[in-house]
């Protein structure tokens, strides 16, 4: 007779309080983890049964993760990180739960104090930063309005955080005007930057002053301006009130077929590429 | 006990998981921030060219201009007087962009504004010329002048080319000037493609040679 497929010796033993969590979990658990697993380890669990398991891994993890705590021997995050440690076990907050989840990709169970200090601590001891400032860098410093995230190795007095913010605002406009003058993505430096935005605002006004001498030209009768022969002359009385939309129609065909009049180019300056 | 202790808890949250974020999200995060920069300057450039581009702004502009050049050329007439009319044109035509701007920037205010102010000036006959005193020259003043940093002397500039703008800070300074040079652009657009039509709508000029 064939031995039966599934051996009751082979089963983990069916009352649930007989085992603690530590046995099939060896690493520290948060509460998130525990409780889930709990769910799935007690499968019929009875009220009495789960607090004492509660109770039961609650000692375990706590010994593990003092511990661990100990371990780590850099002295100034422990006690209060095991103080955290302990108000994270005690509670079944949905904070922690939240950091639990996010922890849950590492290996599943570490709490997440001990892990998120051990590590950059681990980086930055070799990187020689000072420990007032590995300490100050972490917090994230969550403003008002602005929400400014702190790089490692910079201040993160309120001052700093508002110049940096206050800087990083002037650039972005720095940049957004780059954008609009042609000619100006190569240029490196808000001193040469600006000088091209001078140049630029300089030149279109006088592109308008000039246009405004040609209008005016075009605009009389033939009893003013040097020589008529150059500029036509045109009535604008004579033109048709919905002149509007022509004007237009006619600047979209010009630049459709990229041709500009060749003496506007006088105005521009040689450095300019037009993007046309 | 519990609930004294969220408010710790709260901090340490903010302690614990950011510092553990941060590894994964360092690589992710330069881009990140490259893409929002560059997101924003879009966003400024979108909307303050997109404000001078649009068809109807255009046309707005266009049937304005028309309309006051008209009038110019009619007062030049009346008023018998030679006056630059090459400068009365530059101005209405200026006086029009910051009519087209509705109001919302503050180089269409101040230009807007000036034309007021010489209207008052004019009725009221004042003689004076203005509240802007000359900066005394001496050499120390000049030397510290001088001495400003570079980028700050540009900016100085920079305001004094935007109508209205000498004495605004830094940011609103820039975004002006965008603006500004987003109107600009429409108004050459508008007034050479104006000139254009004239002349070829023009009846073909008898006189090539001055009596």
């Amino acid at each position: 007779m064939d031995p039966p497929l599934v051996n009751d010796s082979s089963f983990s033993p069916a009352n649930p309080s007989s085992y603690t969590l530590s046995e099939i979990w060896p690493f520290p658990v948060n509460d998130a983890v525990r409780s889930g697993l709990r769910l799935a380890v007690n499968s019929t669990p009875s009220d009495k049964d789960v607090s004492t398991a509660a109770a039961a891994e609650e000692s375990t993890v706590t010994d593990l993760t003092a511990g661990w705590g100990g371990r780590k021997g850099r002295a100034l995050n422990s006690e209060e990180d095991e103080s955290s440690k302990m108000v994270s076990l005690s509670s079944s907050g949905n904070e922690v739960k939240d950091s639990g989840d996010k922890k849950r990709k590492f290996c599943g169970s570490e709490s997440g104090n001990g892990d998120g200090s051990i590590r950059p601590e681990g980086e930055t001891s070799s990187g020689g930063g000072s420990k007032a400032t590995e300490q100050k860098n972490k917090p994230e410093p969550p403003k008002d309005y602005i929400h400014v995230r702190a790089r490692r190795g910079q201040a993160t007095d309120r001052h700093s955080l508002a110049e940096r913010a206050r800087r990083e605002k002037i650039s972005e406009k720095m940049t957004a005007l780059q954008d609009i003058i042609p000619g100006c993505n190569k240029i490196i430096g808000k001193a040469l930057v600006l000088d091209e935005i001078i140049n630029y605002i300089q030149s279109l006004q006088r592109q308008v002053e000039f246009l405004s001498m040609k209008l005016e030209v075009v605009n009389s009768g033939p009893s003013t301006g040097p020589t008529i022969g150059v500029f036509p002359t045109g009535d604008l009385g004579t033109l048709p009130i919905d002149l509007h939309r022509n004007i237009y129609e006619q600047q979209e065909a010009n630049e459709s077929r990229g041709s500009h009049p060749e003496w506007l180019h006088m105005q521009v300056d040689g450095s300019f590429n037009r993007t046309t | 006990m519990v609930d004294s202790l969220f408010p710790t808890i709260d901090t340490t949250d903010d302690v614990a998981s950011p510092e553990s974020r941060r590894k994964r999200r360092r690589i992710s995060e330069t881009s990140k921030e490259a893409a929002e920069s560059s997101s924003e300057a879009q966003r400024i450039n979108e909307e303050s060219s997109k404000r001078w581009r649009t068809n109807r702004v255009q046309q707005i502009y266009a049937s304005k201009l028309i309309e006051a050049l008209r009038r110019v050329r009619q007062r030049s007439n009346d008023a018998g007087k030679i006056t630059s009319v090459a400068r009365e044109i530059r101005d209405t035509a200026d006086r029009v962009l910051a009519a087209s701007a509705r109001g919302t920037s503050r180089w269409s205010r101040s230009i807007l504004a000036a034309r007021v102010r010489a209207c008052l000036k004019k009725h009221k006959k004042a003689k004076s010329k203005g509240t802007r005193k000359p900066r005394k020259d001496t050499a120390a003043e000049r030397r510290r002048v001088e001495k400003l940093p570079a980028v700050e002397r540009k900016l100085k500039i920079l305001g004094r080319l935007v109508p209205g703008c000498r004495k605004v800070d830094v940011p609103n300074l820039l975004d002006e000037a965008s603006d500004y040079i987003a109107a600009l652009e429409m108004q050459v657009r508008a007034m050479e493609s104006l000139a254009e039509l004239l002349a070829a709508a023009a009846p073909p000029s008898t006189t090539l040679t001055r009596p």
